[in-house]
C-alpha cells in the first residue's frame, strides 16, 4: 500500500488498518451498487474511490501525507453523518467484521482489475465525464509531481544544511520552546469554544481585511461564526444562514458578555504591544479553563454536536502527529486555502440545503474561529464537517451537486488563483504577527518561519484535498470504527510522548543505565525529529497541549479513577459508554494497574461493573486451564484486597471463561465451578505468598483438595487439575501486570537512604539525566565536581549521588527531592558554566538549585522534559483547585439554602462559633435572623476553617470583590495597562491562573527576556 | 520451655477473621489499625491479610467475606480462627437485617462455635448512625447468652474505639 506516515509502528499500523477497513466497506458497496436504497452511499463511496484511485496512481512518487489525512477525514466524515446512518448500520457489522480479518492478514488488500476499472467508469461517469475528469485527474497529478519534487529538494537541502545550522538551531530551539508555550496557550484559547473566540476571530478577520481587498467572503465567514454562536446561546432556533454577525448585537449571557468585551478591548487596543495581547489571551485562555462548563455549552447541546467536536480533537491530534516539517507545511497550506474557499461554498451550499436546520451544524461552526496559522486547520477540519454534512444531508446529494463543487474548485478558475494569493498572503500575516511577538519576546528578531516560502507553488494540491475532503467525507464508516480510532490517537501521544519515559539524554551522551539493569528501561527512544523547526513546532503545540491534558486525566485516575474517567470523557478522550471505558483500562498505557483494580471493584458504582463486564469481554482466555486464564486476567490490574471487591471480579471472570472455554467447562455440573475454582485459587495465592502468613500455616496440597471438596453440585472436580493448580501457583505466584508504577519502584529500590516515598500510583519517570550541581555561578570549581544524578518524575524531581557501583547494580544516595508544582525553570551561561539550569520557586523566587548540564543537547532535553512536567503538575493544581473552588461553591450555595429557608438555622450555624469575636458580633441576640440574610455570604467565610479561607475567598469572587490573592499576584507588580482589565471581570480567572501562567505577565517591561518572571533577583538566565 | 519464653516475650498469636457488609469500613479498620507499622511494599495478589502487633498479642487479621456460595471454602479459616470482628455501618439502616443475617450464618457454622465475637458499630461519626445499644438489638446479639461477644463503637477513619476493642479480643482471649 501507499502508506507513509512519519510516526511510530503503532499509529501507522492503526492507519493501515483503517483504510484497509475502508476497502473492505468499499467493496461491500460495490457488490451491493444498483440497489436504490443504497445509491447515496455508494455513490458517495466512490467520490472516496476516485481520490483513492488518483493518489494509487501517483503513488508512483509515493504519496506521504494524503493517505492518513483521507482515512481521518474519511473517519471524521463518518462520525458527523446521520442522515443515512440506518442504512449504514447495516453494513456496519460486516465491516468490522472484515476489519477483524484484514487485522489477521498482513497482505494489503486490493481490488481486482475489473473492478478497478468499472469503479474508474463509475468516477469518471460521476465527475462529469471522462475528458473532464481526466483533465483534473491530471493536473492534480502534475501538481503533486511538482510537489513531490520540491519535496525531495528541501530534504537534501535540510540534510546538508543541517550540520551548519544545527547550533543556530538549536539556540533557535530554546528560544522556540518558549514561543511555542504561548502559542500553545493560544491555540487552545482558539480552539476551546467560546464567546471570546468569535470575537477574537473577528478581529482577526478585520486584520486580514485591512491587509487585502474587503471581501463579501469574509462577511460570510462572519455569518458562519455569528450563526454558531447565536445558536450556541439560543439552543434552539433555525437561521437564515445569511444573517449578519454583528458582534455586539448579539446577546449573550452577561458573564460571556463582560468577557467577550474585554477581549475586545484588549485586542483593540493599538497600542498594547503584542506581547501583552498575547499574554492577555493567555489569561483569557485560563479563565476558559477554569470553567469547562463553558466549554460544554457546546458540547451540552446536542449529541451530535459532541461527536463533532470529538473528530475535532481527533482531527487536531493527528494533525499534531505528523512530524514530518513539510507534511506540516504542506497540509497548513493546503488548509488554509480551503478556509478561504469556505466562505465562498457556504452560502451556496447552505441556502441549498437548509442547513442551518440541522442541529449538527452548529459544530461546523464551532470551529471556524480561530485566529493562528496552527489552529487555521481546524478550519479545514470544520470545513470537512460541513462538506461531509452538505454531501450528507443531500441523500437529495445529486451529481449535479457534486460537480458544482468540481467547477468550483477546478484548476482554471480565476477566483481559486486569487483565493491562494489571499491565502498566503494571510499565511504571511499570520507569520508577521507571531514574528512581531517573537521579536517582542526575545529581544532580537530571530529567524521567522518560513512556511509561506516552503509553500507548495502548485496550488491543485490544495484543490485536491478540497476534493477529498468533499469526497471520503461522504463515506461514512460505521460510528464504532472511530472510537478505537480514536483511542488509538490516546496511545499515539502517550506513547510517544511521555508515558514510556523518554530519557532527556541523547544516545551520545553517556548515562549511566539504571543499575546496570536494561529492565528500567530508561528508553533510548529518539524523538523523531531533533531539529527545532517553526514549522514543526507551531502545528506541534495544540497536539502538546492535548497530550499534557490527557496526561492529567490519566494522574487524576490514577489518584481518583473515577474522576480521571470523568476528566477523559469531559474531554472528550473516551466515551462514556462503559464498553469504551473498557477497552481504554485495558489497552492504554499510563494507567495505574491498581487503579484499573480499584476502579472496576467499586461495588457501589453500576457504571463501574458494567465497565467490568466489558473489561472481562475484552479479554480471550479461550484454551488455558482456569489458574492460567485466571492469571492472564489479573494481570490487567491489581486485585484489590476486599473479598467482596475479589468475589465480584472473578464472578466477571468465570462467565468470561465460560464464554470461552465451553468444551472445558461442559465437564461440570454447576458453571459456578469455575467461579468458586477462582476464588479458591486467590485464597490460595494469599496462603502461600502472603509475607503475614505463617509458613506452618499455609496450605498443603491436601488442604487445598480438601477445602474444595464437593464444589460441583456435591461431586469434586478432577483431583489432578486441582493439585496442577496447586502446583502452579505455589511455582509461581501471581502478580499483577506491569505498569508505570513497576518503573518507579525499581528507581526507588536503587535509591538509599532517607527518602520521600516514591512508588505513588499517580507518579510516572520522565527522564534521568546526570547533571552537576553548582553551588555559586560566579566561582569556578573543577570539572565533574557534584555530579548528580537526577531523575525527574512527573510530580517530583530527584537528585540523588551515586552511591556505590558494584557489579550487581547501582545504588543512589538520595540527596533532595523538590515538588515540581510551580516551579521554574531558568537557563543561564556564566563563564564557568555554560549550560546552567536553575530551578526557582515561582511563589518567592527561591532558587531550589542549580546545576550545569554536560552539553546543551542534554541540557535542552532535560529542560523540555521538565518544562512539560511542570506545566503538567501545574495543571493538576490547577485542576485541584477548581474542584475545591466548585466544591466550597456549592457548599456555600447549600448553606445559603439554609439561610434562606431556616432562619433558626442560621442562628444555630453562627452560635455555634462564638470564639469568633466577628460572629459574636454579628450572631447577637439584638440581630433578627432576616437581617442577617444578607451577610450570609460572608458569614459562611468567616466561619471556615483557617486553612480553608482560601477557598472561600473564591468563593467570594462571584460577588466581584477582588480577593486577597488576586491583589497579592499583582501586588509586586507595576501598574500596567492590563492590570485593571485583569481585576474587574476577570477576578476569577486572575485567582486562578496557575504560577505558570501568572508569569506570563511581564512585570519588568524593560527586560525583554522572554516569559519575564520578573525575578530580578535573578539577572542573567533566560526562563523556559 | 517454649511457653515459659512466649509468655516473657509475649508471643501470643490470635488469628481473626474480620467480616461485614461491602462498604462496612472493613479495610479502613484493618488498614487503620496497621497504620505505622511495617507495610510490605509489594502487597501479594489476594486478600487482605495484616498482622498486627499489639500489646505483645500477634493478630493476623483476615478479611473474609462473600456470598453463601463461597462460604464455604473460607471453612478451612475457620476452624483456626479464635474471634470474629464483625463491621457494621450503623449509618446503614437499610442493610442492618442484611448484616443480621450474614453474622448469624458464620456464627452459627460448626466450626466458629468456640471464636470470640467483636462488632465494631463503625461510622460513629455520621450523623443519625445507630448506637451500640442498636445495633445489639438489631443484630439479634441481645438474646445471644451462649457466646461470647461484646459491641464496640468506632470510627474507623479517625481509629477511634479500634484499639479499645482489640483490647477486648486480647483480654476475652481464652487460650
Amino acid at each position: 500500500m501507499y502508506i507513509c506516515v512519519t510516526g511510530n509502528n503503532g499509529f501507522k499500523a492503526q492507519l493501515e488498518e483503517t483504510i484497509r477497513a475502508r476497502f473492505e466497506a468499499k467493496e461491500e458497496a460495490l457488490s451491493e451498487y444498483g440497489r436504490v436504497t443504497l445509491k447515496c452511499v455508494t455513490t458517495s463511496r466512490n467520490g472516496d474511490d476516485l481520490l483513492r484511485q488518483k493518489s494509487r496512481s501517483r503513488s508512483v512518487g509515493g504519496s506521504p501525507l494524503e493517505s492518513p489525512r483521507t482515512s481521518k477525514l474519511v473517519n471524521q466524515g463518518g462520525n458527523i453523518t446521520q442522515g443515512n446512518r440506518c442504512q449504514r448500520q447495516r453494513s456496519l457489522r460486516r465491516t468490522e467484521d472484515e476489519v477483524k480479518k484484514s487485522r489477521s492478514q498482513s497482505v494489503a488488500y486490493e481490488l481486482s482489475q475489473d473492478l478497478q476499472e468499472k469503479q474508474v467508469e463509475m468516477l469518471e461517469r460521476k465527475y462529469g465525464g471522462s475528458i473532464r475528469s481526466r483533465r483534473a485527474a491530471k493536473t492534480i497529478q502534475r501538481a503533486f509531481r511538482q510537489y513531490c519534487m520540491n519535496r525531495n529538494f528541501e530534504k537534501l537541502r535540510i540534510a546538508v544544511g543541517e550540520r551548519r545550522l544545527s547550533k543556530r538551531l538549536s539556540e533557535l530551539g530554546r528560544s522556540n520552546t518558549i514561543w511555542t508555550d504561548r502559542i500553545s496557550a493560544d491555540s487552545h484559547y482558539n480552539s476551546s469554544m467560546g464567546a471570546t473566540l468569535i470575537q477574537n476571530n473577528g478581529d482577526i478577520q478585520r486584520h486580514t481585511d485591512t491587509n487585502q481587498e474587503p471581501g463579501g467572503k469574509y462577511i460570510s465567514n462572519y455569518d458562519a461564526t455569528g450563526y454558531r454562536e447565536h445558536q450556541k446561546m439560543k439552543h434552539q432556533m433555525s437561521l437564515d444562514p445569511n444573517m449578519k454577525f454583528d458582534p455586539n448585537r448579539v446577546k449573550l449571557p452577561r458573564k460571556d458578555r463582560k468577557r467577550l468585551e474585554r477581549c475586545t478591548e484588549v485586542l483593540d487596543q493599538p497600542d498594547i504591544p503584542q506581547e501583552e495581547k498575547s499574554h492577555l489571551k493567555d489569561e483569557t485562555n485560563n479563565n476558559r479553563n477554569s470553567y469547562p462548563e463553558m466549554n460544554d455549552s457546546s458540547n451540552s447541546e446536542s449529541p451530535q454536536n459532541s461527536v463533532d467536536l470529538h473528530s475535532f480533537h481527533f482531527e487536531t491530534l493527528l494533525e499534531g502527529k505528523e512530524t514530518d516539517i513539510l507534511v506540516d507545511s504542506f497540509q497548513s497550506d493546503g488548509a488554509i486555502h480551503s478556509v478561504h474557499s469556505e466562505p465562498m461554498l457556504h452560502p451556496d451550499l447552505a441556502s441549498n440545503l437548509g442547513i442551518s436546520q440541522k442541529p449538527s451544524t452548529s459544530s461546523l461552526y464551532s470551529n471556524t474561529s480561530t485566529d493562528t496559522y496552527d489552529s487555521a486547520k481546524s478550519r479545514s477540519a470544520s470545513y470537512e464537517n460541513f462538506r461531509t454534512n452538505y454531501s450528507d444531508s443531500g441523500s437529495l446529494g445529486s451529481q449535479g451537486d457534486i460537480q458544482i463543487k468540481v467547477e468550483q474548485l477546478s484548476p482554471d478558475g480565476i477566483r481559486t488563483q486569487e483565493q491562494k494569493q489571499m491565502a498566503d498572503q494571510t499565511l504571511k500575516y499570520y507569520m508577521n504577527q507571531e514574528v512581531k511577538m517573537r521579536g517582542k519576546n526575545e529581544g532580537s528578531a530571530k529567524k521567522p518561519p518560513v512556511v509561506p516560502a516552503r509553500a507548495p507553488e502548485a496550488s491543485p494540491i490544495w484543490k485536491r484535498k478540497c476534493a477529498t475532503n468533499g469526497g471520503p467525507g461522504a463515506v461514512t464508516p460505521p460510528q464504532k470504527t472511530l472510537e478505537p480510532k480514536r483511542m488509538s490517537n490516546i496511545s499515539e501521544m502517550s506513547e510517544a510522548d511521555s508515558l514510556d519515559g523518554r530519557c532527556s539524554s541523547s544516545p551520545s551522551s553517556e548515562n549511566v543505565s539504571l543499575g546496570g539493569d536494561s529492565n528500567v528501561g530508561y528508553q533510548k527512544r529518539m524523538r523523531l525529529s531533533m531539529t527545532p523547526d517553526h514549522q514543526h513546532v507551531m502545528p506541534k503545540t495544540a497536539d502538546k497541549h492535548r497530550k499534557r491534558t490527557y496526561r492529567i486525566g490519566l494522574n487524576l485516575f490514577n489518584k481518583k479513577p473515577e474522576k480521571g474517567v470523568k476528566f477523559l470523557c469531559e474531554y472528550g478522550f473516551i466515551d462514556e459508554s462503559p464498553h469504551v471505558v473498557a477497552r481504554f483500562l485495558i489497552t492504554r498505557k499510563g494507567l495505574s494497574k491498581q487503579m484499573i483494580g480499584e476502579y472496576l471493584g467499586n461495588l457501589q458504582n453500576e457504571f463501574n461493573m458494567e465497565v467490568l463486564h466489558y473489561f472481562a469481554q475484552e479479554i480471550d482466555l479461550a484454551g488455558l486451564q482456569v489458574d492460567m486464564a485466571l492469571r492472564k486476567y489479573q494481570a490487567c490490574f491489581r486485585m484489590p484486597g476486599e473479598a467482596q471487591k475479589i468475589e465480584r471480579l472473578m464472578e466477571a471472570f468465570a462467565s468470561r471463561y465460560c464464554v470461552c472455554n465451553p468444551d472445558q467447562v461442559k465437564n461440570f455440573k454447576n458453571l459456578d465451578v469455575v467461579f468458586l475454582l477462582a476464588f479458591a485459587i486467590i485464597m490460595l495465592n494469599t496462603d502461600l505468598h502472603n509475607s503475614n502468613i505463617k509458613a506452618e500455616r499455609r496450605m498443603k496440597v491436601e488442604d487445598f483438595i480438601k477445602n474444595l471438596r464437593g464444589i460441583d453440585d456435591g461431586d469434586d472436580v478432577d483431583r489432578d487439575m486441582l493439585v496442577g493448580i496447586y502446583e502452579r501457583i505455589s511455582h509461581s505466584e501471581l502478580r499483577p501486570g506491569v505498569d508505570h508504577v513497576t518503573q518507579v519502584m525499581k528507581v526507588e529500590q536503587t535509591i538509599v537512604g532517607k527518602r520521600p516515598q516514591l512508588a505513588l500510583s499517580h507518579r510516572r519517570l520522565v527522564c534521568y539525566c546526570r547533571l552537576y550541581e553548582v553551588h555559586d555561578p560566579q566561582k569556578k570549581e573543577k570539572v565533574g565536581l557534584h555530579q548528580r544524578e537526577v531523575f525527574l518524575f512527573n510530580d517530583i524531581i530527584f537528585v540523588t549521588k551515586i552511591f556505590s557501583k558494584k557489579k550487581t547494580g547501582i545504588t543512589y544516595a538520595f540527596k533532595q527531592s523538590f515538588s515540581l508544582c510551580g516551579m521554574q525553570v531558568f537557563l543561564f551561561e556564566t563563564p564557568h558554566y555554560q549550560y546552567g539550569v536553575r530551578l526557582n520557586n515561582s511563589l518567592d523566587g527561591k532558587v531550589f538549585m542549580t546545576f550545569n548540564a554536560r552539553n546543551d543537547h542534554d541540557r535542552q532535553k532535560f529542560v523540555e522534559d521538565l518544562k512539560e512536567a511542570i506545566l503538567e503538575s501545574n495543571g493538576m493544581e490547577q485542576y485541584r483547585i477548581e474542584e475545591e473552588l466548585q466544591r466550597h461553591r456549592a457548599k456555600n450555595n447549600t448553606i445559603d439554602r439554609h439561610y434562606a429557608n431556616d432562619d433558626s438555622r442560621v442562628l444555630m450555624y453562627e452560635l455555634s462559633k462564638p470564639s469568633d469575636p466577628t460572629l459574636n458580633r454579628l450572631s447577637a441576640p439584638e440581630c433578627g435572623g432576616l437581617k442577617k440574610l444578607p451577610l450570609s455570604n460572608s458569614l459562611t467565610d468567616l466561619c471556615e476553617a483557617p486553612g480553608m479561607r482560601r477557598g472561600s475567598s473564591g468563593g467570594s469572587l462571584d460577588s466581584g470583590v477582588a480577593s486577597g490573592s488576586s491583589g497579592g499576584v499583582n501586588s509586586s507588580g507595576e501598574s500596567l495597562g492590563t492590570q485593571n482589565l485583569q481585576r474587574s471581570p476577570a477576578s476569577r480567572a486572575v485567582y486562578l491562573t496557575p504560577p505558570e501562567n501568572r508569569g506570563v505577565r511581564p512585570r519588568h517591561p524593560k527586560t525583554s527576556a522572554v516569559y519575564l518572571q520578573g525575578r530580578s533577583s535573578v539577572p542573567e538566565g533566560t526562563e523556559v | 520451655m517454649g511457653g515459659f519464653l512466649s509468655k516473657i516475650f509475649g508471643n501470643k498469636e490470635m488469628r481473626i477473621l474480620m467480616l461485614g457488609l461491602d462498604a462496612a469500613g472493613k479495610t479502613t479498620v484493618l488498614y487503620k489499625i496497621k497504620l505505622g507499622q511495617n507495610v510490605t511494599t509489594i502487597p501479594t495478589v489476594g486478600f487482605n491479610v495484616e498482622t498486627v502487633t499489639y500489646k505483645n498479642v500477634k493478630f493476623s487479621v483476615w478479611d473474609v467475606g462473600g456470598q453463601d456460595k463461597i462460604r464455604p471454602l473460607w471453612r478451612h479459616y475457620y476452624a483456626g480462627s479464635q474471634g470474629l470482628i464483625f463491621v457494621v455501618d450503623c449509618a446503614d439502616r437499610d442493610r442492618v437485617d442484611e448484616a443480621r443475617q450474614e453474622l448469624h450464618k458464620i456464627i452459627n457454622d460448626r466450626e466458629m462455635k468456640e471464636a470470640i465475637i467483636l462488632v465494631f458499630a463503625n461510622k460513629q461519626d455520621l450523623p443519625d448512625a445507630m448506637k451500640p445499644h442498636e445495633v445489639q438489638e438489631k443484630l439479634g446479639l441481645t438474646r445471644m447468652r451462649d457466646r461470647n461477644w461484646y459491641v464496640q463503637p468506632a470510627c474507623a477513619t479517625t481509629g477511634e474505639g479500634l484499639f479499645e476493642g482489640f483490647t477486648w479480643l486480647m483480654s476475652n482471649n481464652k487460650s
